[in-house]
């Protein structure tokens, strides 16, 4: 029975995937700490985790784009 | 529109069609959640805009703001406020030795309310167990790195009133 063949490019495609899981876990730690100030009435120090999330979710998309393109 | 969404992820994660669920579609579900994640976080944002808006902007009286009169406060016990504002939650202590100190209530961590533990003789953050020095504000173990900023007191015929404080993550003298 003959080996699998590994496609020599699937190595490098591991990076898509550690991205967005990298993106992923910061943004469920930033929001964990907005709705941690929330939870506590600190109303005014959510703005920054919360908008960081967002712009989290942007460079999701940039990168899932990308990824699109380049037929993943 | 979100009927393909929908349609798209259910595809994905059907029992059935688990041959489908590729590097691809996993990345898809991931950008899912990520854009999920994002959504949710607007409400957060514009309550947070909103509310530095719309909350009391007052700046601190000359002379300062009544906190207590000493007499309600016991040695060892602590009274809860707000200072400068009515979103800046602060301690007032009554150490047990005699004499008063304020605190910003934020853990310097992750801005966690501290409490005051007088059995420890800390400030203490529950939720990853800091615990801060109660007469100077410096960490004294767990993750914090800087002290919780002082907020200067002045006692005038009996009553504690707040006058200013030190910027966050100053280090005060002493222990």
């Amino acid at each position: 029975m003959a080996p699998e063949r590994v496609h020599p490019k699937a190595e490098s495609h591991l990076w898509p995937l550690l991205s967005m899981g990298a993106i992923l876990a910061l943004q469920v730690a930033l929001l964990q700490v907005a709705v941690n100030r929330l939870a506590w009435g600190m109303y005014g120090e959510v703005f920054s985790p919360a908008v960081a999330t967002l712009a989290l979710s942007l460079v999701a998309w940039f990168l899932y784009r990308h990824l699109d393109r380049e037929s993943l | 529109m979100l009927r393909q969404v929908y349609r798209r992820m259910v595809t994905v994660i059907h029992r059935d069609e688990e041959h489908r669920l590729n590097r691809r579609a996993f990345i898809h579900v991931l950008f899912l959640a990520s854009a999920a994640m994002g959504l949710a976080s607007v409400p957060l944002a514009t309550l947070a805009r909103w509310s530095q808006r719309s909350g009391p902007k007052k700046a601190p009286e000359r002379g300062g703001v009544p906190i207590a009169r000493v007499a309600e406060i016991p040695q060892g016990e602590s009274r809860n406020f707000n200072w400068p504002t009515e979103a800046d939650p602060a301690v007032l202590l009554h150490l047990p030795e005699g004499g008063f100190v304020a605190y910003d209530r934020r853990c310097t961590h992750l801005l966690c309310p501290v409490l005051w533990d007088k059995t420890m003789d800390h400030l203490v953050c529950p939720c990853h167990d800091g615990h801060f020095n109660a007469r100077t504000g410096n960490v004294l173990y767990g993750p914090p790195r800087r002290p919780l900023p002082r907020i200067d007191i002045e006692v005038r015929d009996g009553v504690i009133y707040a006058l200013g404080g030190s910027p966050r993550g100053v280090k005060t003298d002493g222990a």
